[in-house]
């Protein structure tokens, strides 16, 4: 890793009236631009994003299809590396990272939510979370920590099912749990709710609060949701590449 | 991620498609089973060719006889006498301090003279001779193995047994007995000397009545009659006891009457044969035939190894086509383990042990299959070669190089076929993988 200047997230003791003991990762883009490919055009994804997320907040992502919401997503969640402009999560300058440097970010940093949940189905939901567990937890510790885990989402008594036998709502927060195996400063959460029914929803988006709440880490959600969108502290809009004011 | 967590995690994923993972280890395990099958059917055969020629004893025995080399010894697998030479300790210490010699094991005729069954003289004739004059063969019978006898019927006498006797089928024909009447019957047999009496040169016998333990082909010496060594040394002091007794008698001019050499390999029989020829003995031995025919069995043992070679080749491309096609249904969980932090050694590991398990199971029973194969191969030729009441063939011995090398090189195959999809997976971008979602 290659550490750049001072931490651009400072402590702040208390959030949201809890006590918590670290604080997540601020999100600094200054004039990120993003491209690719499509079959001989180029398409622009994102254009000259300038973007502060303090450390410890909480900011939903909206826009239409196509804004390019989950590209920005994919290059604050280092899972590819934006072609011009400063990128900087935490005190990881992302466009610096080799392709090692980045696995390593995404797996002590950040915590990924899907919206198709992204559990194995051959796993069961303890089995998931201490897959996720096995690339940065020893070994004699993973199954008190998918246990604790499981405990913390209300899953407990479904550890052995699979996703399949799990309901939406269920898979999700085993999901969560999962994301929250290497205690992320930063969950990225890419439509979270777009596969579930509105009850679901607000349970899930509960659990994400509380844990945004309870860890101090950074939350940034991705939706179409309007009714998600309001409930964070901050909002921003794609549209066409373009971050609106 | 670590190697145990990546093994299990390969092994559920064959799980998830049960039959795509059956057949392709049942791909794998027609090749291996193939080539197993081949390989040992081929190598019984081999063996059996080459023992043949051998009768029974190692390729790499040399037989030395107790005579002065003709010049011409050095150039032939016969054997080329210029004259009596004797063969005493010193040549079996000089012989079994040269390089490259395994094994020398000395060899001690006697004429005898054998008296089948019946005995006595109320005895009924039976359709053989009653008594004829022939030569027993005296050696080391632990060295059995090494030796160029093979039994056919019963057992050889034990090392150092002074009344047991394997018999040759030139016994058979000469008392008239079969390979089965002549098991477990005695044999009389008077072990000469001459002696000077006031009518002039006598003989006399030392007798002994032995039982025949088993029937055997042997090229040792030249004897209807095989015996432990110790057995031939008192029919020899028995002998030198008496007078020479000219040309129907000749008191033994030699201790022992010719060595048995085994060299270290193949390759060294010739050294060995140059330097027993160097001593002055002539010496005879298969090299140019073994040699000759162990060429033609290369060849064969080449072109089943390629037919092998293809079959194993064609489950190598099942191995890869079945890892393709999980690659491209797994995008998706590929991209999350990447985006939950998983390297590309990671995602290459899972894939190479998937490929690795496939082949080890493919390996495993394959092998199994083969050898079951060559099995029920030799017990059909064996029942052909008994209805032609020809000699049967052993197969089916287990070769443990041969099961580690078949397990091994499978796994190692599967592996190799599963190089270019893993790392197809490794490389998968994480965001693509997601984006394929």
């Amino acid at each position: 890793m290659r550490l750049i200047g001072p931490r651009l997230a400072q402590p702040r003791g208390v959030a949201h009236g809890h006590t918590v003991t670290r604080l997540g990762s601020a999100i600094h883009l200054r004039g990120v631009n993003h491209w690719y490919r499509s079959g001989r055009s180029q398409v622009e994804a994102l254009h000259d994003i300038d973007l502060e997320i303090p450390a410890g907040g909480y900011v939903a992502l909206t826009g239409p299809s196509g804004a390019g919401k989950s590209t920005l997503l994919s290059l604050i969640g280092g899972l590819e590396r934006p072609q011009s402009g400063t990128l900087i999560v935490g005190h990881h300058n992302l466009r610096d990272l080799r392709v090692d440097e980045l696995a390593a970010y995404r797996r002590t940093t950040i915590g990924f939510i899907f919206q198709h949940f992204g559990l194995l189905d051959l796993l069961s939901a303890r089995e998931n979370i201490e897959l996720a567990a096995s690339l940065s937890v020893p070994s004699a510790r993973r199954r008190p920590q998918a246990h604790d885990l499981l405990e913390d989402v209300g899953l407990l008594d479904r550890a052995e099912h699979r996703p399949g036998q799990l309901s939406g709502g269920e898979r999700q927060r085993v999901a969560i749990a999962r994301a929250l195996v290497n205690d992320p400063s930063l969950i990225l959460a890419d439509e979270p709710t777009g596969n579930l029914d509105a009850d679901s929803a607000m349970r899930v988006l509960d659990l994400l609060e509380r844990v945004h709440v309870e860890r101090g880490c950074t939350l940034l959600v991705v939706t179409h949701n309007e009714a998600v969108a309001e409930r964070a502290e901050g909002r921003y809009r794609l549209n066409a590449g373009r971050l609106l004011p | 991620m670590t190697w145990l967590d990546s093994l299990t995690l390969a092994s559920r994923s064959l799980r998830r498609r049960p039959g795509r993972a059956l057949l392709t280890i049942l791909a794998v395990t027609l090749g291996s089973t193939l080539l197993v099958a081949l390989a040992s059917v081929a190598t019984s055969a081999g063996s059996r060719i080459v023992s043949k020629l051998t009768n029974g004893g190692p390729a790499t025995a040399i037989k030395v006889s107790a005579s002065k080399a003709d010049s011409d010894q050095a150039y032939t697998d016969d054997l080329r006498v210029a004259g009596p030479k004797a063969i005493n300790d010193a040549t079996l210490s000089a012989v079994r301090q040269s390089p490259h010699v395994a094994t020398v094991i000395p060899v001690i005729t006697s004429r005898i003279l054998a008296v089948p069954p019946p005995f006595g003289s109320t005895a009924t004739a039976t359709s053989g001779q009653p008594a004829f004059g022939d030569t027993m063969v005296g050696v080391d019978l632990s060295q059995v193995r090494n030796l160029p006898i093979t039994v056919l019927a019963g057992r050889v006498p034990h090392p150092g047994a002074l009344n047991e006797v394997a018999i040759t089928e030139s016994y058979l024909d000469r008392s008239g007995m079969s390979v089965q009447s002549a098991l477990g019957t005695q044999v009389e047999i008077a072990e000469p000397q001459a002696y000077q009496s006031q009518n002039g040169l006598q003989f006399r016998g030392r007798w002994v009545r032995a039982e025949v333990v088993g029937v055997v082909s042997q090229q040792v010496g030249s004897g209807a009659f095989l015996v432990s060594i110790q057995q031939a040394q008192l029919a020899q002091t028995w002998a030198q006891g008496g007078v020479d007794g000219g040309d129907v008698f000749p008191l033994p001019a030699s201790k022992y009457t010719g060595l048995i050499v085994v060299a270290s390999s193949l390759d060294d029989v010739h050294g060995v044969r140059q330097m027993i020829t160097s001593l002055g003995y002539a010496n005879t031995a298969p090299e140019h035939l073994v040699a000759s025919v162990l060429r033609y069995l290369r060849v064969v043992d080449i072109v089943l190894a390629g037919i092998g070679a293809i079959a194993l080749g064609i489950a190598g491309l099942g191995v890869a086509n079945a890892l393709v096609a999980a690659v491209r249904e797994r995008r998706r969980e590929i991209g999350v383990l990447k985006a939950i932090g998983a390297r590309d050694r990671d995602i290459l590991r899972w894939f190479l042990l998937e490929a690795f398990t496939v082949g080890l199971a493919g390996g495993v029973i394959g092998t199994l299959a083969g050898l079951l194969i060559a099995l029920w191969v030799g017990v059909s030729v064996n029942s052909y070669l008994s209805e032609q009441g020809l000699q049967s063939i052993q197969f089916g011995d287990v070769s443990w190089p041969l099961i580690a090398a078949a397990i091994l090189g499978t796994s190692l195959l599967a592996i190799v076929a599963g190089v270019v999809p893993a790392l197809q997976a490794a490389r998968l971008s994480p965001k693509e993988a997601v984006a394929a979602a």
